[in-house]
C-alpha cells in the first residue's frame, strides 16, 4: 500500500510514517498542499492522510482540488488538531472518508486504511471478471 | 575640607614617590590576569555550551530510534525499556531529560496501543523516578515540571503526591497541582480541589476552566457542589461552566448567586 502523508507537524508525521512502515506501507510525505496536489496528480497512491490545516493551500482545498483534478481519486482521511464540526462537515462533503481529531490512534488509522482498501479492491474484482 | 586635602597630598606623595611605577606595573598585571580569568570562564561556558549543543544532536537521534521501536510496536516494550536502562547514555541526566520530552511530546498526540506503550515505557524504564525527584525538589519551577511530567503521563499513582503540594506556599506550584489533580482523576477530583481557601486569581481560574472544558466527562459534574463553595473563586468556575455548557437546570441557583452578588468583590465581577 502507498500512502501520501500531507501533514506539516513533524511530530505526526513520525508517529503516522512509523506506523505504516511497520505495516509494510510506502509513505510519501509532503509538507504543502500545492506540492502535495502535484505529486498527487503525478504518481498513483492507494491513500492520502493530510492535515486541514495547511500552509499556502488549506487540507481542504488540497482535497476539493484533487477531486476536480483526478477521477481516480485515492480515498482521503483528513486530521485536525482541532474538532471543528463545519470543518468535519466540509471534509465529507468533499468526499473525505474519515475525520479524525488529535489526540488519535494510529493504529487504528492504518487498520482503517488497510481494510478499507480491501474491500475496494474486492468490489472491484468482480467487474474485472466481467470483463 | 581638611580630608580631603589629606587625601590630595596623599595621592601627590604615591605619585611623585620613586615606587609609583613600580605600584603601576603591579596593578597593570592584576588587571591582566583578572582579565585573562573572566576569558578563560567565558570560553569554559562557551564550549560547555558547544557540548550540551553537540551532545543535545546525538541524543536526539538515539532518543528518536527508542520512540521508533516504540511506535512500531515490533518489539516488547518492556525489552524497549531495558535496552534503554543498558545504554551507555542512561547515566546521563540530559539523555533521560530529553526521553522524558520526547515521551510526553507524543504521548500529547496519541490515544490507543501506542499512548499505552509510551506510558510503560515511562514506567518501566525508571524516567518517572526522575519527576519524582523534581516533584520533591525545593525549587518550585522544577516541582512544576515534576506535577507536570505525572499528569501528561496519565501517572495516576502518584495523585496523592500531587495532592500534597495543593496548599504548597508557591502559587505556581498550588495552580499546577489543581490543574494537574483534574487532569488526572477528571470530576472524581472535585473534592480534593475545591476546599482551599486561599486567594486564586483570574489567571488561574481561566485556565481550570480551560481544563474542565476539554475534559471528556465534563458535562456530568454536580455543579451545586462548585456553587455552593465558600471560595469564589470555585463559584466562579462553575458559573463560567454553566453558561459555557448553556446548562438550564442550574438558572435558579445563578439567579440567586446574582443576587448575592453584591456581597463579593469577585462575583461582582462576574457579573
Amino acid at each position: 500500500m502507498r500512502v501520501l502523508l500531507v501533514e506539516n507537524d513533524k511530530m505526526i508525521i513520525k508517529i503516522i510514517a512509523n506506523c505504516l512502515l511497520s505495516r509494510d506501507c510506502a509513505v510519501v510525505s509532503i509538507q504543502n498542499g500545492y506540492d502535495a496536489l502535484k505529486v498527487a496528480s503525478e504518481e498513483h497512491f492507494d491513500a492520502i492522510i493530510s492535515n486541514v490545516f495547511l500552509t499556502q493551500l488549506s487540507g481542504l482545498e488540497f482535497i476539493g482540488k484533487l477531486s476536480t483534478s483526478n477521477s481516480l481519486r485515492p480515498p482521503v482521511y483528513v486530521i485536525s488538531k482541532t474538532p471543528n464540526e463545519d470543518l468535519e462537515f466540509e471534509a465529507y462533503q468533499l468526499g473525505a472518508i474519515d475525520f479524525i481529531t488529535i489526540p488519535f490512534d494510529p493504529v487504528l488509522l492504518i487498520e482503517k486504511m488497510i481494510s478499507d482498501q480491501e474491500n475496494r479492491l474486492q468490489k472491484n474484482a468482480p467487474h474485472i471478471n466481467q470483463k | 575640607m581638611n580630608f580631603i586635602q589629606v587625601i590630595k597630598g596623599e595621592v601627590m606623595n604615591i605619585i611623585t614617590s620613586e615606587r609609583f611605577e613600580e605600584l603601576m606595573i603591579i596593578v597593570i598585571i592584576i588587571l591582566l590576569i583578572a582579565i585573562l580569568i573572566v576569558s578563560i570562564l567565558y570560553l569554559l561556558k562557551i564550549s560547555s555550551i558547544i557540548d550540551e549543543g553537540k551532545k543535545n544532536d546525538i541524543y536526539e537521534g538515539i532518543v528518536d530510534a527508542y520512540l521508533n521501536d516504540i511506535e512500531t510496536c515490533t518489539i516488547k516494550i518492556e525489552q524497549v525499556a531495558i535496552n534503554f536502562i543498558e545504554s551507555p547514555h542512561f547515566r546521563d541526566p540530559l539523555f533521560r531529560e530529553l526521553m522524558t520530552k520526547e515521551l510526553i511530546n507524543t504521548h500529547h498526540y496519541l490515544t490507543g496501543l501506542i499512548k499505552n506503550r509510551l506510558q510503560t515505557f515511562y514506567f518501566s524504564s525508571g524516567l518517572v523516578n526522575d519527576s519524582y525527584l523534581k516533584l520533591k525538589s525545593n525549587d518550585w519551577h522544577l516541582q512544576c515540571k515534576g506535577i507536570n511530567e505525572f499528569s501528561e503521563m496519565d501517572a495516576i499513582s502518584y495523585y496523592d503526591d500531587i495532592l500534597s503540594l495543593r496548599f504548597n506556599k508557591n502559587s505556581q506550584v498550588r495552580l499546577q497541582a489543581v490543574l494537574s489533580l483534574i487532569k488526572l482523576k477528571g470530576k472524581n477530583a472535585y473534592k480534593d480541589v475545591s476546599n482551599f481557601d486561599y486567594n486564586v486569581n483570574r489567571w488561574a481560574i481561566a485556565n481550570v476552566i480551560e481544563l474542565i472544558k476539554d475534559l471528556p466527562d465534563n458535562q456530568i459534574f454536580d455543579y451545586n457542589l462548585m456553587l455552593n463553595s465558600n471560595n469564589d473563586a470555585v463559584k466562579i468556575i462553575g458559573i463560567s461552566l454553566i453558561e459555557h455548557f448553556k446548562l438550564k437546570t442550574y438558572e435558579d441557583e445563578l439567579n440567586t448567586l446574582k443576587s448575592d452578588s453584591v456581597s463579593s468583590t469577585m462575583l461582582k465581577l462576574q457579573y
